[in-house]
């Protein structure tokens, strides 16, 4: 008995030792951020029930904000179009070439976190699936534009959950362009405006090869021309680190 | 859409000889006449789209002769496409097609009663025909994957557009071209024409010149 107190003072007087992150026996995970969705809407200017599409990213926009279900309007396939003298045109020959690699054929229809066609009265079902799964890492994104009219957007990515494999992705975007299209009842509208247009992929068509660890955080920087025909207030940025298995995770900001 | 020209309405001929009266979506004209099952339109009139493309268009419809909601589709077989693509925007999704071949839509619903636009149309680059069958289905959904698949098979129709474009001339055969130039519809000199129906201005050698419309795909 007698040793009882000179026990327990010596608990009290090491319980509050300093113990070195990597000595410690409890290992803690990074934080995990908030899983982010990316819809790519395959979309056309000559395609009628195209607006369709559109309404569903809306509402989902609507109920979960931009940053959470970042939706993309690739503009291409068959129905896309890519301009004349007279009428601007937002297909490109990178959404025809996703439009062709995905073996698409009908539009609209979506990727949601690129797990195959979705045709858009899914979308919404697809988004609430996805959300609920975890994300094995982290994105920020952000970017700013210089004097020589060139932006430059930096990317940071830290891996929350085992060894993260995939290519990383960066896209411009472009909000609030006013352009020609079809709509379902048949109508041409000139009028109309299309928003989350992809205008360009800054680091290659199908991005570059990473791999990020667990608790390791890396950050790439990359520099791309504005080009003469993008409004630069209406500019963002997406970003996705994807892999045969899907989006693992994306962000998307605003050019600040 | 503005038109270009009028040529005539398509051509009704009626060869159907076992029509599918039953059947709970029937195809029909943009007041709900139903047209029988195994009808040929033969379609001649071209438009120019919002774009300065040609387009063929049919002016077909379904309607739902039933007090209930249906999930319908279509299996067309494309038999002759001389050039362009045949697009059909039916039910809910838009396919554009640049080969023969056999093809089902995508499925999707239609109201009670409801007569709905097809939104099918041939899109040329030139003269030349497309021949189309078009059979309208009936889907029943799987309860347990919830997965749609082909019910029943309804009434047929052949699409047959003929795009014959008179403005050819004969000026200048057997004379060194001088120069070629493109104006757009509003009259637009334009070096490079991309998409769209441009007329064409080729000046010969002996003084003549001919003008006429040119597509660009």
């Amino acid at each position: 008995m007698r040793y009882i107190p000179i026990c327990l003072l010596t608990l009290v007087l090491t319980a509050c030792d300093h113990i070195d992150r990597e000595d410690r026996l409890i290992y803690e995970k990074p934080v995990t951020s908030k899983r982010a969705v990316l819809l790519e809407d395959f979309t056309g200017q000559r395609c009628i029930n195209c607006p369709k599409g559109t309404e569903v990213i809306e509402q989902l926009v609507a109920e979960y904000g931009d940053t959470t279900v970042v939706a993309v309007g690739i503009h291409g396939g068959p129905l896309g179009f890519s301009g004349n003298t007279t009428t601007l045109g937002l297909a490109t020959e990178t959404g025809d070439e996703y439009y062709d690699h995905w073996n698409l054929e009908y539009q609209p229809v979506g990727l949601v976190n690129r797990h195959g066609a979705v045709n858009y009265p899914e979308w919404a079902a697809a988004v609430k699936e996805e959300l609920l799964k975890p994300a094995p890492l982290n994105l920020r994104a952000s970017a700013t534009a210089d004097n020589s009219q060139a932006l430059h957007i930096s990317i940071t990515a830290m891996g929350t959950d085992g060894t993260s494999s995939g290519k990383l992705q960066v896209w411009v975007l472009e909000d609030g362009i006013t352009a020609m299209q079809m709509m379902p009842d048949g109508t041409a509208n000139a009028d109309y405006v299309h928003n989350h247009v992809f205008r360009k992929a800054v680091n290659g068509t199908w991005g570059v090869e990473i791999t990020i660890k667990e608790g390791e955080t890396r950050t790439w920087e990359y520099t791309q021309t504005i080009e003469p025909s993008w409004n630069i207030r209406n500019l963002s940025f997406v970003t996705f680190v994807y892999n045969d298995y899907g989006v693992l995770q994306v962000a998307k900001a605003h050019l600040r | 859409m503005k038109k270009l020209f009028t040529l005539f309405w398509g051509l009704l001929t009626v060869l159907g000889l076992q029509a599918q009266s039953e059947f709970p979506v029937q195809y029909a004209d943009k007041d709900g006449n139903i047209i029988e099952d195994g009808s040929t339109l033969v379609l001649t009139e071209y438009e120019a789209d919002a774009f300065g493309s040609i387009e063929m268009p049919t002016n077909l419809y379904v309607k739902n002769m039933t007090t209930e909601s249906m999930q319908i589709g279509g299996i067309y077989t494309i038999e002759t496409l001389d050039n362009g693509h045949f697009q059909t925007c039916f039910p809910e999704n838009c396919v554009a097609q640049d080969k023969t071949g056999t093809y089902e839509t995508k499925s999707g619903p239609l109201g009670a009663d409801e007569l709905k636009n097809m939104q099918t149309e041939w899109a040329p680059t030139d003269n030349g025909r497309c021949v189309v069958t078009y059979q309208l289905v009936t889907y029943k959904q799987n309860a347990i994957t919830k997965e749609w698949s082909i019910d029943q098979q309804g009434p047929t129709i052949t699409l047959d557009f003929t795009l014959t474009m008179t403005d050819v001339h004969t000026a200048g055969i057997g004379s060194k071209v001088v120069s070629v130039t493109y104006y757009d519809l509003t009259g637009q000199k334009t070096n490079r024409p991309k998409h769209g129906v441009y007329l064409q201005k080729t000046i010969y050698q002996d003084g003549s010149s001919k003008t006429h419309k040119k597509l660009f795909r």
